[in-house]
């Protein structure tokens, strides 16, 4: 028999380590969707315009 | 020293109905107890002590004197690639590990971590992680070599241990992170009633904020191998300048990552020198509360710091600014936490055991890595300094008599809690004496290697310099040899030994002092009551 407190306790542990488990993803996921728009974007800020390459 | 325990008769009770455990392998490799996984990780810890400090051998070896003797330049870079893996990742992480899985539940007054099967997975991770990476030995084009930040595009280049080296990241990675949520949920839904946030021993406290820069931190290496891994097989280009990426990326999400890693290696050991320096100068910790401030404080800054590592690569100006001032601004806090610990000596009753040895060892030397870390986050000093071995001596300042030693520290405190038996005091101080001598033998020299100008990751180099690599090889050769005592002192220690008491140091405060020695498989069935907690939060 599982009291009411343990039984309330399990819930908040399963909640709290999906929670973070959750941001573990998400920072995971975060820096290669940052990175995959930086690509799209170039390297440069928007407007600026890479130096022109030298004449040979 | 030593006084009878105080056990009260609940736990005495639990301790004689319920210490069953399992027998043989299974005990081991099902493993859910906090105890036994904690041993586990103690003793993977110190087998991984063991290789990269072979391998770190390997390296003052070749350096005792200029030119080519043992190994040619390729496996040179390996050898300090593996070394920082095996170090970082395989020996300085799993002990803290080790040491918070056997510690919180017993000071926060929880039978076991929150989630055991968890807690089985988190450790069985590692053994095929670091058999992954050991085995990249032995493959064509050797092991990694590009340096444990494996900068792109440099690592890239890596042969047939790439993907190996890869995938075992990925595996430390995981076991870490799941690591760390165990550590979290534990703390903050297994306290005993009366355990307020505020009442945590220290340790228990620099883990929790240990846990949260491992979720922030450890995604975010696995994310920057990850693309790696894509730019080397899936033709992306992340970090490949010749496909529109930019390498320096790469810098900036490494150090995301690698700045923070840094205090996950020292913040534990700023609890445990917090339990240890109170326990043998008979005073309360000065300041408990300013001490959980100030970590946390250092938590946050750790993630805003990152590229003071990255002066060199051309960021700009305010960049640079910004950088340098947040990396000096650090040096509060942790400054507030030396003080502290001076003030809980302060007036004390001090003596000299071993952990309080250890304890000193680090506030003297982890002091003196923070200084030269201060040096280095000037940034026109950083141009001058950068990429030499005085960056080499800074962070092994930090790591071996800062990290290290408080590892080694700890071992010395809970050890007679652990297995019920004293150790042998003289043994032990002469570890601490001949580890505190040869470290400095060892990594002071490097100071002015740099200084002259010496390159870090070099395995040949000019005469100029030969003097003082002699003498940290000579230093490096002893340190290793006197660590043999540290296992044979535990093992004896293991075997036999004057039995230890409930309260093992008369002046230890703490939930875990409250049990018997050793300590019942399983502590806290019974929760211990309000008038315990208050009397094991005494700081």
């Amino acid at each position: 028999m599982v009291s009411t407190d343990e039984e309330g306790r399990r819930k908040r542990v399963r909640r709290s380590a999906l929670i973070l488990g959750a941001v573990a993803l998400a920072f995971y996921i975060g820096f290669i969707v940052m990175s995959v728009v930086k690509a799209e974007r170039g390297s440069y800020p928007a407007g600026a315009r890479p130096p022109a390459a030298a004449e040979p | 020293m030593a006084e009878h325990a105080h056990a009260p008769a609940a736990v005495v009770h639990e301790h004689e109905e319920h210490d069953h455990k399992p027998h043989g392998w299974k005990r081991w490799v099902y493993a859910t107890n906090h105890k036994d996984i904690g041993t586990m990780y103690l003793v993977f810890s110190g087998l991984m002590f063991l290789i990269g400090g072979s391998f770190a051998m390997v390296i003052r070896a070749e350096l005792f004197k200029p030119g080519m003797q043992l190994v040619d330049p390729q496996l040179f870079n390996s050898m300090t690639t593996m070394h920082a893996l095996f170090m970082i990742f395989g020996a300085v992480m799993p002990a803290w590990t080790g040491l918070a899985n056997w510690l919180i539940p017993m000071q926060i007054g929880a039978p076991d971590m929150a989630l055991p099967r968890l807690n089985n997975m988190s450790f069985w991770i590692l053994p095929f992680a670091f058999t992954l990476l050991f085995c990249t030995l032995f493959v064509p084009g050797g092991a990694p070599a590009g340096g444990w930040t494996m900068y792109a595009p440099l690592f890239v280049q890596t042969g047939d241990a790439f993907p190996m080296t890869i995938f075992a990241i990925h595996m430390m990675g995981a076991s870490s992170i799941l690591g760390a949520i165990n550590v979290i949920v534990t703390i903050m839904n297994m306290r005993a009633k009366g355990m307020g946030l505020l009442r945590m021993p220290l340790f228990v406290w620099t883990w929790l904020i240990t846990a949260f820069l491992l979720i922030a931190a450890m995604p975010v290496l696995a994310g920057a191998v990850t693309m790696l891994l894509t730019d080397h097989y899936f033709g992306t280009t992340f970090f490949a300048a010749t496909g529109g990426g930019d390498p320096i990326m790469f810098q900036h999400i490494f150090w995301f990552f690698g700045h923070p890693e840094v205090y996950i290696l020292i913040l534990p050991a700023f609890g445990v020198v917090s339990e240890i320096i109170p326990t043998f100068s008979r005073k309360p910790l000065f300041g408990y509360e300013t001490m959980v401030y100030a970590t946390a404080s250092i938590g946050f800054l750790s993630f805003i710091v990152w590229a003071h590592h990255m002066f060199v690569t051309g960021i700009p100006l305010a960049g640079q600014l910004f950088f340098m001032l947040s990396t000096m601004l650090i040096a509060v806090p942790t400054g507030v936490k030396v003080f502290n610990w001076t003030a809980t000596m302060y007036k004390g009753s001090l003596s000299f055991e071993p952990p309080m040895l250890f304890a000193l060892g680090f506030l003297f030397m982890f002091t003196i890595g923070g200084f030269s870390g201060l040096m280095l986050a000037l940034v026109p000093a950083d141009y001058e300094y950068h990429g030499t071995y005085f960056v080499v001596a800074h962070f092994h300042y930090v790591l071996v008599p800062g990290a290290v030693f408080a590892i080694m520290g700890a071992v010395y405190y809970w050890l007679p809690k652990w297995c019920g038996n004293m150790y042998d005091m003289r043994l032990a101080k002469w570890h601490f004496w001949l580890s505190a001598i040869f470290v400095n033998v060892l990594f002071f020299p490097q100071h002015f290697l740099g200084l002259a100008g010496m390159p870090r990751r070099i395995p040949d180099y000019p005469v100029q310099f030969t003097d003082w690599n002699m003498v940290s090889s000579l230093g490096g050769f002893a340190f290793g040899l006197s660590q043999f005592l540290f296992p044979y002192i535990i093992w004896k220690c293991i075997r036999s030994g004057e039995r230890a008491t409930g309260r093992v140091w008369e002046s230890a405060h703490g939930l875990e002092w409250e049990l018997p020695s050793p300590a019942p498989y399983h502590s806290w069935g019974e929760p211990p009551s309000e008038a315990l907690i208050a009397r094991g939060a005494a700081h």
